[in-house]
């Protein structure tokens, strides 16, 4: 397949980016001014304490020789242990990431099931009641912070007409998709606007094309036009849009998880930094980075699958 | 102002007729008309050329007969009758049926015609199913057997190929394969050749002439070069300013043109036969469609003009089936008689 050479060029072109990423997560503990252990144990650690979280981290020896001790571990696996949890960060972060995919992937379904169709009707009579209500909504729907909107939702759905779940993450399929709804719609409607704005500009862009004048002249159902022709060459650039988002998106799924008390790798994240987890912090870091750059390539790939000409790149 | 069309017993069964055409852009104040009585008629069999500087209306009256008006722009007058629906008119059904079934459309640019985003072989059996009850099956058959006929060595692979993986010369096959499709009774064709090389340009107007013969199709070809026209015309309509000024057999219109517009097309292109002194290009410029004249729109740049032509413009039949919008045809005829083009 042409699309496996697409991967791989991309994840070698993603090389650069994870070696800046491991430097600059490296470099997190060092920041801090005086002895990284100390920080981390806190002033009533015991010298004993300090000495061996000393010898545990290599602390003693040169900076650059400590970065490549710290890679070698990422190589083989080892994202650190954690101070609080005296557990494996990798451990840690695998157990809650369901809770968080779930969180990632059902705002971006949401964004989808919502954007097209608003966009789709906003572009459908530019200028129109229409088109101005849906403006609206959008500008508030950017407006709202998060954490807000998340308790209103929760007033609303969860304890007032008791639709829908407060908190936690549910059992089962059925049980994810009912109580992960408020969650992830929190998230999306923060990222829907963006969406909207660029798929209506697009889809209005696109429509002014000479290739739906062709598709016009053979007498097609407008429905097909629009499908078809119309949106389907619009959706490329916004499915960039929407991936970028999704990158900004797992950087709310902090305060979504807080709201909603799920306990994910944002609430980790939290915890760890509440306990000045230095290796937690790290890892969880380091974690969501990959997640960011994944979802990049998973957005170029989309893109190179959306459009053919880009196939050949 | 009226619009003679000839009294040759041919009509009513034309497939086209456009009869005194008014399209106009926009609403009050800005409002113009960048078509003001056009005309022509074209029959199955036949090849109609459009000749014309850019800006005269042209494309604006082929997306008139398709019922493909852009946005803006909209019918204000006069007649669109193709295979029997009156296109101004037409409901959403007639439309339908107009579009694809009844006229195909070849636009000018073949690189922007085709959706980037789908197969080629897609986009003509799409075309065919709009029209007609096939399976997906029956639908990419027909659409294969349309690449092999306008040339694709190997049509089957082919079929599966994108926009951008073909030539401007290739692209414009699958354009007309597309307009096939559907197998209409009419081909509009917008400069289809403009935006291809010379060779390339034989090859595509070889394969639009061979469909009239094989198809029994009328072709409309908008061109505003003369040497198309005349290898491939039968009849050519001469239009300016979105009127039509003069039409006829192509060879007589070509050799012996009844309007000094059209006297200074042919001025204007050079042959083996003209030298360098001949070729004249033509004084003044075009008008601009928001300013109308009530006379002649040839006047002010027209060497033959007298004071009547600013005032008042007809059409009006002369010899070999022909029409003219020149008052002094017959001056000009003696001259061109007298010394040759
Ligand atoms: N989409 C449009 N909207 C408004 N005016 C148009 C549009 N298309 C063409 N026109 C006007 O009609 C005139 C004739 O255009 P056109 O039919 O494209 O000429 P041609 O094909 O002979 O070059 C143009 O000069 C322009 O003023
Ligand atoms: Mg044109």
């Amino acid at each position: 397949m042409a699309y496996a050479g697409f991967l791989i060029r991309r994840l070698l072109q993603a090389i650069p980016v994870i070696f800046g990423v491991t430097f600059i997560v490296f470099w997190l503990i060092h920041l801090v001014p005086g002895d990284p252990a100390r920080t981390a144990l806190g002033l009533h650690a015991t010298p004993a304490a300090i000495a061996k979280l000393h010898q545990e981290w290599g602390l003693d020896s040169s900076l650059p020789a400590q970065y490549l001790n710290y890679l070698g571990r990422l190589v083989t696996g080892n994202l650190g242990t954690s101070l609080r949890y005296q557990e494996s960060a990798g451990t840690l972060i695998l157990e809650r990431l369901p809770v968080t995919l779930w969180l990632i992937v059902y705002s971006t379904v949401l964004v989808a099931i919502f954007a097209v169709p608003l966009a789709l009707l906003a572009a459908s009579r530019p200028g129109a009641l229409r088109d101005r209500l849906v403006s609206i909504i959008s500008v508030a729907g950017l407006g709202i912070p998060g954490f807000w909107l998340g308790l209103i939702l929760i007033q609303y759905f969860a304890i007032e007409a008791r639709v829908l779940p407060a908190a936690g993450f549910g059992s089962g399929f059925t049980g994810h998709l009912e109580s992960m709804f408020l969650p992830s719609l929190t998230i999306a409607i923060g990222i829907i606007p963006m969406v909207v704005r660029s798929l209506r500009a697009e889809v209005l862009r696109t429509a002014d094309l000479d290739f739906v004048v062709t598709a016009r002249s053979k007498g097609l159902s407008e429905r097909r036009i629009r499908w078809r022709h119309v949106l389907r060459n619009a959706l490329p650039p916004s499915v960039t849009i929407l991936m970028v988002n999704v990158g900004f998106l797992i950087g709310s799924t902090i305060v979504v998880e807080l709201v909603f008390s799920l306990g994910g790798i944002g609430s980790l994240m939290i915890n760890a930094i509440n306990g000045r987890d230095f290796p937690l912090v790290q890892a969880v870091t380091l974690f969501f980075a990959f997640m960011v750059i994944f979802t990049n390539i998973l957005g170029d790939l989309l893109q190179a699958l959306l459009d053919p000409r880009l196939e050949a790149r | 102002m009226s619009v003679l069309t000839s009294e040759s017993g041919a009509e009513g069964r034309d497939l086209l007729v456009v009869r005194d055409l008014r399209l106009g852009v926009g609403e009050g104040e800005g409002s113009f008309e960048p078509v003001v009585g056009a005309a022509l008629r074209a029959d199955r069999g036949e090849v109609v050329g459009v000749v014309g500087e850019s800006g005269s209306g042209k494309s604006l009256m082929l997306r008139a007969i398709a019922g493909l008006l852009p946005p803006g722009v909209d019918y204000r007058g006069g007649e669109v009758t193709v295979g029997g629906i009156d296109v101004p008119h037409a409901k959403p059904a007639d439309l339908h049926r107009l579009r694809g079934e009844t006229v195909g459309m070849i636009f000018q640019e073949p690189m922007t015609a085709l959706n980037p985003t789908m197969r080629i072989g897609t986009q003509i059996a799409e075309a065919a199913r709009a029209h007609r009850d096939l399976g997906r099956g029956e639908a990419k058959a027909r659409a294969i057997d349309l690449l092999g006929r306008m040339g694709f060595t190997e049509p089957a692979r082919q079929y599966r190929l994108y926009p951008h993986e073909l030539s401007g010369g290739m692209r414009q096959r699958v354009v007309i394969a597309i307009a096939l499709a559907g197998e209409p009774a009419l081909l509009l064709c917008d400069e289809p050749t403009t935006a291809l090389d010379a060779t390339v340009t034989m090859r595509v107007l070889d394969l639009i002439v061979g469909l009239v013969s094989d198809l029994d199709i009328g072709v409309v070809l908008v061109t505003h070069d003369l040497g198309v026209a005349a290898r491939i015309c039968d009849r050519i309509v001469v239009m300016y300013a979105g009127r039509m000024l003069e039409e006829g057999p192509a060879d007589k219109v070509l050799r012996r043109p009844r309007h000094p517009y059209t006297l200074a097309l042919l001025r204007a292109v050079p042959t083996r036969e003209t030298t360098i002194e001949e070729l004249r290009a033509i004084p003044g410029t075009p008008p601009v469609p928001q300013e109308q004249l009530p006379g002649c729109p040839f006047a002010p740049r027209c060497e033959f003009a007298e004071d009547a032509c600013l005032r008042e413009v007809r059409t009006v039949a002369i010899e070999d089936g022909r029409t003219t919008a020149c008052r002094r045809h017959e001056v000009l005829a003696k001259m061109v008689e007298g010394a040759g083009v």
